[in-house]
């Protein structure tokens, strides 16, 4: 550990300079009015530089003594989050204190000050205590605390950090734990989404034809011929899983401020996911743009809950657009049991690729759910006629490529769902009774 | 009455004097002096009281003032000396155009220095030049107040050149001129300079506590935001508790011992000049160097181990 040095502020090497300048000037006078100016602001500048420097010498965070406490380890982003921090210090020392604890951009601090400039006198203690209000999810660092020790004039300036750094994961309004505790959807029990349905177990079904995503394994050579090959279908009792896939791609831009697309599919995949573990699914998560960001594979429990609010919270709208296919496949690649997987996306785009990943999804054993808001009421109505037909004229091509596409779906043997944003509690039970008849009718 | 105010009626006594003690001594031609000089203080005044605040402005203001100080004395010297007159007066005018550094907030130590120098330099110049109408080679009137300005200078620096040679010299028109009300109205000057010098601040020139809380305006919970009922207990305690700005009660402030070191560094200065002029000013070079490299030293220290430190 180290002790920081002492650094001339601007107004301490603007002093000094121009003390040093004004002695030149008086030099070439040899007036005694014009060097006592010079004389007093460089003798000022230096006594008060050096005693400053004598003051503090040695400050380093073996000074301190520090806590951080009452803070807010998870904070909904449409809540607020506390801190406070006690430091110490230890040494019989008086001088001028800066104390800072810096917080990301995105925090607003709302009450209570993160930085405090005061007098201080050793041994003795200072209090930082603040609330903040997020802007943004995710996970971020608060800290390290910084103590600026200043001289009176503006001078000169000496800095230590105390390593207290502290982590606030700001999550969706709706944590997966509090969507899972409510019982909004009186549809469903817990466990009825259990039907016999295809999948891999020991007790044999009926035969099928063979398709590329299936396991050689299971081909059944006796009954195939030259032309076409077949495979064993067993029935099993089992949950199915539920999957949620989250689009984070690009379009998850559009809507307002604090209400983009993005927001609004990350408190559906809360909800959903919560419903998920109420009814005792195993319930999963997997973060996808063009590539997989985060996956939380399904099961069950409180400890779930927490990853998978994790998972939402960090979830971050990423530069490139949303690839369905892509995600398919990779959810089908990832799964080890015929699950729901729901599909949460801004927009229903682009369909590349589309029907072979379904038919490989739906020959697995698994089925397909899109949900995706209504383009139209990303954005609040304005109020007025001439206003309301402008804003939609203006999302007219977006919403007739987002029908398109989601019509695509369709074909593809998907269920598509359209919801006014932010979900309502009927949507995800709605969804959940699709999941069941689809669970029952396979 | 703001401290810009207090300020200004500080300051402005010291180059007004030396202006009217100069335009006192150019005869037919004061009254045009007068205008020039009263025109450039009123821009320097505008300006120090927030007037005018766009730099351009500024900036075309000053050049247009010190161009007209060129222009005229040239002119006056192809076409005859009526032109001398306006040249006079924006000389003595000039320290004005750059007093809004010590009223104006957010100036720079080093600017604010430097305008008081040069105001204490043009006002010297001035009442030396305006003292020895030896030095106008015959002329008079402003004509012979720019000469003995240029004079004054020319044998200053000769003096100096000579001084530096090793040569003894007696040719220094500057070096022991003393008018007692200039001085008294330059120490009052001096302590407008110290009004923002003085001031409690940080680094980045914010106000560091130095009175109690009541007179500074103290932070108010009146206006907490309702999202604070989500909190728990402990968390509403913790920031109710939290420390407000101290100041310091009871001990001497931190900085009285700088003060008290420039005051006894000049009183020394003041007495040893008194004695011994020349002693002064080595001592004084000696010293300015002294204490700039123990400022360099200090700044340039490198970080040592905590055992180091110990020792």
């Amino acid at each position: 550990m180290e002790s920081s040095r002492v650094v001339l502020t601007p107004l301490g090497s603007s002093a000094l300079g121009g003390g040093l300048v004004a002695l030149l000037i008086g030099l070439l006078t040899l007036n005694l009015l014009l060097l006592v100016l010079p004389a007093a602001v460089i003798a000022f500048t230096a006594v008060e530089v050096l005693a400053f420097d004598r003051r503090t010498r040695g400050l380093r965070p073996e000074w301190f003594r520090w806590q951080r406490s009452e803070n807010s380890a998870e904070v909904p982003i449409d809540g607020v989050g506390s801190m406070a921090i006690d430091v110490e210090i230890r040494e019989p020392r008086a001088f001028y204190a800066e104390v800072f604890d810096p917080q990301p951009g995105s925090f607003e601090v709302v009450a209570g000050d993160p930085r405090l400039l005061t007098w201080w006198t050793g041994p003795g203690v200072v209090r930082l205590a603040y609330v903040y209000r997020p802007r943004e999810r995710g996970t971020f660092r608060v800290g390290p605390t910084v103590v600026v020790a200043h001289d009176s004039f503006g001078l000169a300036s000496r800095t230590t950090k105390l390593e207290d750094r502290w982590e606030v994961t700001v999550v969706p309004p709706l944590s997966v734990a509090e969507a899972a505790a409510t019982r909004p959807y009186a549809s469903q029990g817990p466990g009825e989404l259990a039907r016999r349905r295809p999948g891999r177990s020991s007790e044999f079904r009926s035969l099928r034809e063979y398709d590329l995503a299936d396991d050689a394994r299971e081909i059944v050579w006796r009954r195939s011929t030259a032309d076409r090959l077949y495979v064993r279908q067993h029935e099993t009792e089992a949950h199915p899983e539920i999957l949620v896939v989250l689009d984070t791609g690009r379009d998850g831009r559009l809507g307002m401020p604090g209400k983009e697309g993005l927001e609004c599919g990350v408190l559906a995949a809360a909800m959903i996911a919560g419903e998920g573990l109420r009814r005792s699914e195993s319930t999963g998560l997997l973060v996808f743009d063009d590539r997989p960001r985060e996956y939380v594979p399904p099961s069950r429990g409180a400890e779930t809950a927490d990853r998978l609010t994790a998972a939402l919270a960090r979830a971050r709208l990423a530069p490139v657009g949303f690839d369905p296919a892509g995600a398919i496949v990779e959810a089908v690649q990832r799964l080890r049991a015929p699950a729901a997987i729901v599909l949460v996306t801004t927009l229903p785009s682009p369909t590349a690729g589309l029907r072979p990943a379904v038919g490989a999804l739906r020959a697995k054993g698994h089925a397909l759910f899109l949900l995706a808001p209504e383009v139209r009421a990303l954005y609040p109505a304005p109020g007025d006629a001439l206003a309301d037909r402008a804003l939609a004229f203006a999302l007219e091509p977006v919403r007739s490529a987002a029908s398109r596409c989601a019509e695509v779906f369709r074909e593809a043997g998907t269920e598509v769902a359209f919801y006014d944003p932010p979900i309502a509690p009927d949507h995800v039970g709605t969804l959940f009774e699709r999941i069941a008849l689809e669970a029952g009718g396979a | 009455v703001t401290d810009r105010y207090v300020v200004l009626a500080l300051v402005y006594p010291a180059p007004l004097y030396a202006a009217g003690v100069a335009l006192a001594t150019l005869g037919g031609s004061a009254a045009v002096a007068a205008a020039a000089f009263v025109a450039v203080a009123a821009f320097g005044t505008v300006v120090a009281l927030g007037g005018i605040d766009d730099a351009t402005l500024l900036a075309v203001g000053r050049g247009g003032v010190l161009i007209s100080l060129l222009g005229t004395v040239v002119v006056g010297i192809r076409f005859g000396s009526a032109w001398f007159a306006p040249a006079a007066g924006l000389l003595l005018g000039v320290p004005f155009l750059w007093l809004d550094r010590l009223a104006r907030e957010g100036a720079s130590p080093a600017g604010r220095v430097l305008a008081l120098q040069l105001t204490f330099l043009v006002g010297l110049i001035a009442l030396v030049a305006a003292g020895s109408p030896s030095l106008a080679g015959g002329r008079t009137g402003a004509e012979g107040f720019l000469r003995a300005c240029g004079e004054v200078v020319l044998l200053q620096l000769r003096g100096l050149t000579s001084l530096l040679a090793g040569h003894a010299t007696s040719a220094l028109p500057l070096a022991a001129r003393y008018d007692p009300v200039f001085v008294a109205l330059a120490a009052l000057a001096m302590l407008g300079w110290l009004v923002d010098a003085l001031a409690i601040r940080t680094g980045r020139g914010e106000s560091l506590p130095w009175a109690p809380p009541h007179l500074v305006g103290a932070p108010s919970d009146a206006d907490l935001p309702p999202e604070l009922a989500t909190l728990r207990p402990g968390q509403l305690a913790a920031l109710a508790s939290r420390t407000r700005p101290e100041i310091p009660y009871g001990v001497v402030p931190a900085g009285f011992g700088a003060l008290v070191a420039a005051a006894a560094a000049l009183g020394l200065l003041v007495v040893v000049a008194g004695i011994a002029g020349p002693y002064a000013v080595a001592g004084l070079v000696v010293g300015a160097a002294v204490a700039t490299g123990a400022v360099v030293a200090v700044l340039s220290r490198r970080l040592k181990p905590v055992g180091d430190l110990a020792g």
